[in-house]
């Protein structure tokens, strides 16, 4: 039943955005929505908390505390990009002078695209996780080039071929890793559903899934952003409007990211982890590597931010690499803290660039000043990305460095830390310069005007990274206690 | 098993028409005009669909028939009028100036034939395959596929590169499982249907945004 909810509420809220007379009424339908779909997510999260896994629908719907996880990243960043596009996407349709159906195409297809995230990470049949994957590139390709200047045409059409491609490789991961499967002596009509490849994967040749394993990695690593993959992520978040990019980057990213962990388990399982282990260990730490010079010399706000996230990337599949039940437990507790993290950031970038209407850092000055609210959160949300207590960032990548440390890996250990306070240093300087210091323009043409909603929309996520720094709640670490378990078949405890 | 389509019978008719998806890859890589292209791209696939006919008839398995006609309807029919439509509508029938020429092209693509044939002699990775040759011939067009991206400059041969190396793909999997099982099939090709007519629509933006369909003058957005 919750399960049918789950699909029905984003697409019924999807029909119901193309009715509004003005755009003032977008904003309880699609805050309703998300609403409703927030509390199917925790009745159903409830339900794997007490039974472990549910299978439904002829084996098509496959749901266990790790998509359980990904489902609350979901449901969570839904409502928060719904409480901050009511105002924003009126404001920003202002600017452009947009008529009425850019704005029902915008809540349409955001509904879609949430819509097209739960089926994938609910799925059992990776095949048909790969067709979610495809889908969501196309749906979103629309979001990125919403406002249809040249440049975010450019950012859509790079992100629509690039992604096709590495989708592209995944699919002939898969038809190997098929093809171990049913040349193993397993059924061909259940051979693409993960519990069951799952089961059998002893029995599969190893040569071909190491083989299919780093085609799924390269494939599905396009669509999520690692090194040397990433050309179109900073593109398409510094084009695609504040909330697509705080979608993007918050969720869609974990749910590619998802597909390789799922195919990750299969291939541990069945060739053992050594192997897969230093794959993720070099990919993220090269993301790692790389999103350094891009962080130190950029130029854009949003674009500082698409790099943040490609860190981050790296610090969650470097966490995985590693491979103990305490990275794991990091990399899993990184995923859904980066995506509260990087929401509020994207939320206060946004707001700022709208109101200097300006995305480029060196023509923000004094924000603390002319906005107190968001240049306050900004400065606080910077200070929570780059990992410093008391936010849920740091014990999420104290975790990981730990277990590094603890794995004996001291030269990855080493560079993670040297990176990251690099990336510290540099993140901070700009945050520094755009918030406090002298304004040069005059005080009064630019006051901040925030919406409750607006405040709502910032306050709850620094509320939950706050929270999370101190305390877990119970049903949230059994949840993150299973998904450690599922993805190294032992938990920390 | 009573059936005439045994495997020394079917596998030079698939020869066959192996050489003739590996010939319109290359005449596609040696084609200036867009038109032709999307021809031949229809030659490659209606090919394909012979050969998954013959291997559904060889095997006896109904999925694999349906999976032809599915093939036939996005392949040969809706993707072609698609790719047709938007030559029309943005007025680009000529790849004027392409990053690599299509002379030159037309040698790096039989080379790459060469060398995934020749490693397949040295390596033996064809043992997985029920017909070696068709394997090859699929991670050429595959490697192809990749080569057209990357060596014209129009948004439009980047899509046909890219549905060329899905059919590439499509043939990879025909060749060592048979086809996919058929919902996920169905979601592929609906993938491809949805996803001929997006690209085509993002082209159209291209040209009415840059004045032409030439995706090297995207390139604002860096650092």
């Amino acid at each position: 039943m919750e399960i049918i909810l789950l699909i029905l509420i984003p697409f019924i809220t999807a029909i119901l955005c193309l009715l509004p007379k003005n755009e003032k009424q977008f904003a309880p339908i699609q805050i309703s929505g998300s609403l409703c779909l927030l509390l199917v997510v925790i009745k159903l999260l409830n339900n794997v908390i007490k039974l472990g896994v549910i299978k439904s629908f002829n084996n098509l719907v496959y749901i266990d505390a790790f998509s359980g996880l990904l489902i609350l990243i979901i449901g969570t960043v839904s409502l928060l990009v719904s409480l901050y596009s009511a105002d924003y996407m009126i404001k920003s349709n202002e600017e452009y002078s947009f008529p009425l159906w850019k704005l029902k195409k915008f809540y349409f297809l955001l509904n879609i695209f949430v819509l097209t995230m739960l089926t994938v990470v609910i799925s059992n049949n990776i095949g048909l996780v790969w067709v979610g994957i495809e889908v969501i590139t196309l749906i979103s390709a629309f979001l990125v080039g919403y406002y249809n200047k040249s440049t975010s045409i450019e950012a859509a059409w790079k992100y629509i071929i690039l992604c096709s491609v590495g989708i592209a490789f995944a699919m002939i991961g898969i038809i190997l890793c098929f093809y171990a499967a049913i040349h193993s002596g397993g059924v061909e009509s259940l051979s693409l559903n993960w519990d069951y490849l799952l089961s059998i994967s002893k029995k599969f040749n190893p040569n071909i899934i190491k083989l299919a394993f780093a085609f799924i990695l390269i494939g599905y690593g396009t669509k999520v952003g690692l090194a040397p993959m990433h050309s179109w992520l900073p593109d398409a978040y510094s084009e695609a409007p504040t909330p697509v990019s705080a979608l993007l980057s918050g969720v869609l990213l974990k749910c590619s990211l998802y597909s390789i962990i799922r195919f990750t388990i299969i291939a541990n399982e069945s060739i053992g982890a050594a192997f897969t282990n230093n794959m993720l260990l070099f990919f993220g730490m090269f993301s790692i590597a790389l999103s350094v010079p891009f962080i130190m010399t950029q130029n854009q706000i949003k674009r500082l931010l698409a790099y943040s996230s490609l860190e981050h990337i790296g610090i969650i599949v470097t966490g995985l690499g590693i491979g103990s039940p305490l990275s794991i437990f990091g990399a899993v507790f990184h995923m859904f803290n980066h995506a509260i993290t990087k929401t509020l950031m994207f939320f206060t970038a946004g707001n700022l660039s709208l109101k200097f209407q300006t995305k480029d850092i060196s023509k923000i000055k004094s924000a603390i000043n002319i906005m107190p609210f968001s240049g306050t959160i900004f400065l606080i949300g910077a200070l929570a990305l780059m990992g410093s207590p008391p936010f849920s960032v740091f014990l999420s990548e104290f975790y990981i460095i730990r277990a590094g440390i603890l794995e004996k890996h001291w030269v990855i250990s080493s560079l993670f830390i040297l990176f990251s306070l690099i990336i510290f240093g540099a993140i901070m300087y700009q945050t520094m310069n755009m918030t406090i210091g002298n304004s040069t323009e005059e005080k009064n043409n630019l006051r901040e005007e925030v919406s409750k909603l607006g405040v709502l929309a910032l306050v709850i996520p620094l509320f939950i990274i706050t929270l999370l720094s101190v305390w877990i709640p119970a049903p949230l670490f059994k949840l993150l206690n299973r998904s450690v378990e599922i993805i190294h078949g032992k938990g920390i405890l | 098993m009573n059936n005439f389509l045994t495997q020394e019978f079917t596998t030079p008719i698939i020869s066959y028409f192996t050489v003739v998806l590996l010939l319109m890859s290359i005449l596609i890589t040696g084609s200036n005009r867009l038109k032709s292209i999307v021809k031949f791209y229809l030659l490659q696939s209606s090919c394909l669909v012979i050969i998954t006919l013959i291997i559904g008839f060889s095997i006896n398995n109904p999925e694999t028939l349906r999976i032809a006609i599915i093939t036939l309807l996005g392949k040969c029919i809706v993707i072609p009028l698609a790719l047709n439509f938007v030559i029309d509508k943005s007025q680009a029938n000529k790849e004027v100036v392409p990053i690599i020429s299509p002379s030159t092209t037309v040698l790096i693509a039989s080379a790459l034939i060469a060398f995934v044939y020749g490693l397949s002699m040295t390596q033996n990775f064809g043992r997985i395959a029920y017909y070696p040759g068709l394997f090859n011939a699929a991670i050429s067009i595959i490697l192809i596929g990749l080569l057209i991206m990357i060596s014209r400059k129009k948004a439009l041969t980047q899509i046909i590169g890219l549905y060329v190396m899905e059919n590439g793909i499509f043939a990879l999997t025909l060749d060592t499982v048979f086809g996919m099982p058929f919902v996920v099939e169905m979601g592929i090709s609906l993938d491809l249907f949805i996803g001929v007519l997006i690209m085509g629509v993002w082209t159209l933006r291209i040209k009415q945004s840059f004045d032409s369909i030439d995706v090297s003058k995207l390139s604002k957005l860096k650092g």
